[in-house]
């Protein structure tokens, strides 16, 4: 059992405390879902579960925490390595070795368990998890999704009594991450190891737990069984069915960017095969489809950063062809999947700077273009603030702003949703709407079915490399249907 | 792939990961001790026949490329910086003398010979097995290190995924001479490192929660240690400590700045004989 009683907790530097007064025991064989904002404290309490809090971080702690008899302030994280497992966001941060069975074994190894049974384990767990194939496989070389089985494999293979997930499918599409869902049930129910999961999607989770925890600023506001818990979010507009937004495009508004036949592959493997597309101004255009099936390919091509193998992009009728990346970059925003690439100056206003500067746009304009987007954005009040101190979904929006700046005609985002909260979403596509409304086109890539039906007044979807048209409805209805697990 | 490790079954990749590692850092302290030319000169040839040995003389070659340009601006500066007394060339404020030469070819070497053992480490040893052997001594600092080269192919990604995140903000990478493409490229620099650092604290995170630096570890790969590579591994220490004790006696070393030049005598070259000796069996290989 874990037991916590009274805990708060401050971070090193921190002027508030990220943990107030938490009650909380944790039975064995449990599967508890904590849901709530993003910085509400939920990875926090997370890392108090296994010891990382206050030994890795530091900071000021009052309370305890007690896993199985042991106060988590006399142990450090190695005591509980083999009681509470910890399976992180991302995979690409807590792989350490390079290939699967090692890594597999890496825990093991520290928990001093003897090579025969290693041996055991490992070919145990990656038959449980399907991984056999993979086993002298190169990590690098993995999708995302299968790293991330990995990383659980690695954890399970130590034989933990509780594992604490924290936001594992936010790089899985949706069949994988309902898979890995699925799994962990199993695991909870066959193994009886207690799971403790964040979630952001709401939606492909519900299903699951036995028990939810709400949290807001470092609190937990509720905590029950699943089926009244349900009931409160109902009321508090948490499984709200989704309703379109979509705005339908004018007939006559011109094609701002077109893409004819466009073939492109890796090595061997062919990627896109004779793709056609069509965007007209002002639509806002959702891209869907599994992971690896090119999505993010497709977007590097149509603002240069690809080139097609066959076949012609072009932007206001004009062939980009014969035009680099960067001077695509005035008429193409691109927003990729990691804000942190976009943010590396001393305040959000040089960041934004940054950008005008190397599209020499106007220095008079400058003011006007900075206020507008930090408007549009909701941003103002960060101008002068470092942008990686920022939340995620602020780094998010930030990133947008050293794009949208550039006063792009056509927005391309890839997986914005990614690691955002409810909160955060409904905040994004407030203001694609309102870009929308100002006539702007975008072009987004999600996996994100929910926002997808809400928000898009087109969805394709790319599969063997080619597009294909989701009716809208269509889609709502598989929106509806991934929340229709309530 | 994005990755040092060349997996090519040569007889040196066969070998146990610790004789190779006490090779590479016998061949790092004598590129630390060594001045004289003629003994950097060997032991740098010694590296390559080691690199062609184990098929990876191309990659070590392309590496030692990005070499040139450090050594490049070392030499610069050493031979318009270093004082001397043998004229060579004069004009106007610039004047040139031997000793630097002399000086600046024995610091590139130096460098060359050590990173070409470095490259070595990076191409013959796999890093997992490097982790398991170097976390059994000193793990903060030798795991740290072994790290570095697990996170080779992220921080490759990271850094063409911030080049994409750049150009999209339009940076141009390939425009202009070289001077005007190397400014281009600083700002990738720093969300590199922002990023890099945010990683390393993630996965120490990761490690220290899966009980990583908690004692004594058993091994999932039991990689038993022959007789023959542990007398390998005894021949390799002879060599950097025979060395040590040549230098201390004054063998290996040339003060170039203050006029000493190039005279190797036969003592010499028994000296670097009797290292290449005892750094030879490394050719003998592994088994696995």
């Amino acid at each position: 059992m874990i037991q916590v009683d009274k805990l708060s907790f401050q971070y090193v530097g921190a002027n508030s405390n990220s943990l107030n007064d938490i009650n909380l025991t944790i039975k064995e064989g449990e599967f508890i879902l904590i849901l709530g904002r993003s910085g509400c404290g939920k990875s926090t309490l997370c890392r108090a579960l296994n010891g990382l809090i206050p030994h890795f971080y530091g900071g000021k702690i009052t309370g305890h925490v007690i896993v199985d008899g042991k106060d988590t302030r006399d142990h450090t994280p190695s005591d509980y390595a083999n009681i509470v497992g910890m399976v992180f966001q991302d995979p690409e941060n807590q792989l350490v070795m390079t290939n699967v069975e090692n890594e597999m074994a890496f825990g093991m190894e520290n928990m001093c368990v003897p090579t025969e049974t290693m041996k055991e384990r490992v070919h145990q767990y990656a038959k449980y998890l399907d991984l056999e194939r993979f086993l002298t496989r190169f990590i690098p070389e993995l999708s995302g999704g299968e790293k991330q089985k990995v990383a659980m494999a690695s954890i399970l293979a130590m034989r933990p009594k509780y594992i604490i997930l924290d936001e594992p499918t936010s790089q899985l599409d949706g069949d994988n991450a309902v898979l890995f869902l699925e799994f962990l049930k199993q695991m909870n129910r066959e193994l009886g190891i207690s799971v403790i999961l964040v979630e952001h999607r709401i939606e492909r989770c519900i299903d699951f737990p036995d028990r939810i925890i709400i949290m807001d600023q470092g609190a937990i506001v509720k905590d029950g069984p699943r089926d009244e818990m349900i009931a409160h979010m109902k009321g508090m507009g948490l499984l709200d069915s989704p309703e379109s937004r979509s705005v339908p495009i004018p007939e006559g508004n011109p094609n701002i960017i077109e893409a004819e036949s466009i073939c492109f592959g890796y090595e061997s493997r062919e990627v896109l095969k004779c793709l056609g597309l069509k965007v007209k101004t002002g639509e806002l255009v959702s891209i869907t489809g599994d992971n690896g099936s090119g999505k993010s390919t497709l977007m590097k091509n149509l603002n240069g950063l690809l080139r097609p193998r066959t076949g012609e992009v072009r932007i206001g009728g004009k062939s980009i062809s014969k035009m680099t990346t960067a001077s695509i970059a005035r008429t193409v925003g691109y927003l990729g999947q990691n804000p942190n690439d976009y943010l590396f100056e001393e305040s959000l206003e040089e960041e934004l700077k940054f950008t005008l500067r190397n599209l020499k746009i106007d220095e008079n304009e400058w003011d006007e273009r900075i206020h507008w987007t930090l408007d549009i954005l909701d941003m103002e009040r960060y101008l002068k603030r470092f942008p990686r101190d920022l939340s995620c979904g602020e780094r998010e929006r930030a990133a947008l702003a050293s794009i949208l700046v550039a006063r792009p005609k056509v927005l391309i985002l890839d997986e914005p949703t990614r690691g955002l909260d409810q909160w955060n979403k409904a905040k994004l596509g407030d203001i694609l709407e309102k870009l929308r409304a100002e006539g702007q086109t975008t072009i987004l890539v999600t996996h994100d079915y929910r926002f997808i039906a809400e928000y898009s007044s087109r969805v394709l979807r790319l599969k063997n490399g080619c597009l294909t048209e989701i009716p809208l409805d269509e889609m709502m209805a598989i929106a509806k249907d991934e929340l229709g697990m309530v | 792939m994005i990755f040092p490790y060349k997996d090519t079954e040569s007889r040196i990749h066969k070998l146990h990961a610790m004789p190779k590692i006490a090779l590479v850092m016998a061949m790092f302290v004598m590129s630390i001790l060594i001045s004289d030319i003629v003994y950097l000169v060997i032991l740098f040839l010694f590296v390559l026949v080691i690199a062609a040995t184990g098929r990876v003389l191309r990659s070590t070659l392309s590496l030692l490329k990005y070499g040139v340009y450090v050594a490049a601006s070392i030499f610069l500066f050493s031979i318009f910086l270093t004082p001397g007394s043998t004229v060579i060339f004069s004009y106007g404020i610039v004047t040139i003398y031997s000793e630097s030469i002399w000086f600046a070819a024995s610091m590139c070497l130096r460098l060359f010979l050590a990173v070409g053992s470095f490259s070595l480490l990076a191409f013959i040893v796999h890093p997992d097995e490097a982790l398991r052997t170097m976390s059994r001594f000193g793990y903060k600092t030798t795991t740290a290190f072994s790290l570095s080269t697990r996170m080779y192919p992220t921080i490759a990604t990271d850094s063409k995924n911030i080049m994409d995140a750049m150009r999209a903000r339009g940076v141009e990478f390939d425009e202009g001479g070289a001077l005007k493409k190397a400014q281009a490229r600083s700002p990738v620099v720093m969300p590199l490192l922002m990023n890099s650092l945010e990683r390393s604290v993630g996965i120490s995170e990761a490690m220290e929660a899966r009980g990583f630096g908690s004692g004594k570890r058993t091994s999932y790969v039991i990689a038993r240690i022959t007789p023959r590579e542990i007398a390998m591994i005894v021949c390799f220490i002879a060599a950097m400590v025979f060395a040590v004790a040549m230098f201390v006696i004054g063998y290996g070393q040339v003060d170039y700045l203050h006029g000493q030049v190039i005279r190797p005598g036969l003592v010499d070259f028994e000296i670097i004989g009797v290292i290449i000796l005892l750094l030879s069996p490394i050719f003998l290989g592994g088994k696995k």
